[in-house]
């Protein structure tokens, strides 16, 4: 990809897959790294980062004979989400404006 | 590299970070090589790149937390120098010395608290030690004063009897002007030794009460 992802739009995608379904470390990396081009190892400091900011919960569930961490988002991550939605609006609907703008409806 | 010499390897990197980072991040790693699978281990290992590499995101990622607080810390400091250095000496001498006693009034609170919670004890004590005092006083007091009126009707009788029955009148009379002496003789420093002994007894409470806070002190300091 082109565009390089940065931190707080990791956040929210990690945030909104987290809030789909609560789901575990290996899952998030499959989903998001199907989509956009980051790196597997990048996750961990993100899921680190949003459980320590409240933004997430886990919990361990036993699966075939150990532990799995399970995260889960905190409603206070969900209220982070939504924020990031709204100004992922505006972000990408100005964006948009300006690259889809090929000049035929300049006005002056 | 396989998986194991990856975590190994993640472990080394680490070091530095606290216990429970290390203990969180290699959990995290193991559980992902175990839900990957062994078919697809060398692909995730190829995909996650150098532990060395991971090792420093996550140091940089907790590395922020820690230079965030490394920058509130000065401020603060900073800003308490800047109040200090507008202040005069007095006033720093001042408020160090309110430190002092904040700390001290800490420890004299928690003995207060000891005091009032044992209170049943040594109160009760108190009142039984100072109500000897208070009647060993009361008598002495009232032994004096009844001298001092026998004295006094002594000499009165004595005035009124001595034309009637002038020798019964003279002893009444003499009788009356010894006790009275007495009283009088007596009295002076029977009313000192009552004194030094109420004021004796007053400050040796407050010694006994002065000795448990300022040994406490001592202890805190």
């Amino acid at each position: 990809m082109v565009f390089p992802v940065g931190a707080s739009l990791l956040d929210a995608m990690v945030l909104s897959v987290v809030r789909k379904e609560e789901t575990y470390g290996y899952k998030i990396t499959q989903e998001l790294c199907e989509t956009v081009s980051v790196s597997e190892s990048t996750l961990y400091p993100v899921l680190r980062r949003l459980q320590k900011g409240g933004c997430l919960d886990t919990y361990d569930k036993a699966f075939q004979g150990r532990n799995r961490r399970y995260y889960k988002i905190t409603e206070y991550g969900s209220q982070t989400l939504e924020d990031y939605r709204t100004e992922w609006k505006k972000y990408s609907t100005s964006i948009s404006r300006i690259l889809n703008d090929k000049g035929e409806t300049v006005n002056g | 590299m396989d998986k194991y010499d990856f975590i190994r390897q993640l472990e080394v990197e680490l070091k530095g970070l606290s216990d429970d980072e290390i203990n969180s991040a290699i959990s995290y790693y193991k559980e992902l090589f175990e839900d990957a699978g062994s078919d697809k281990a060398q692909e995730l290992i190829n995909n996650l790149g150098s532990p060395k590499e991971i090792a420093e995101s996550i140091k940089r990622e907790s590395g922020t937390i820690i230079v965030n607080e490394e920058i509130e810390e000065p401020k603060q400091t900073n800003e308490s120098i800047h109040e200090e250095n507008s202040n005069s000496n007095q006033e720093n001498n001042s408020k160090s010395k309110q430190r002092e006693v904040s700390r001290d009034g800490g420890t004299i609170l928690l003995l207060v608290i000891i005091l009032i919670l044992t209170s049943p004890v040594w109160l009760g004590l108190l009142i039984a030690f100072y109500s000897i005092i208070f009647a060993l006083v009361c008598t002495v007091l009232v032994i004096a004063l009844a001298f001092g009126a026998i004295g006094i009707c002594g000499i009165i009788s004595g005035i009124t009897t001595i034309f009637s029955i002038p020798p019964v009148g003279l002893v009444l009379l003499g009788m009356g002007l010894l006790f009275t002496a007495l009283t009088l003789i007596c009295a002076p420093p029977l009313c000192k030794g009552l004194f030094l002994l109420c004021r004796g007894v007053l400050n040796g409470t407050i010694a006994v009460f002065r000795s448990i806070f300022y040994k406490k002190e001592a202890v805190a300091a």
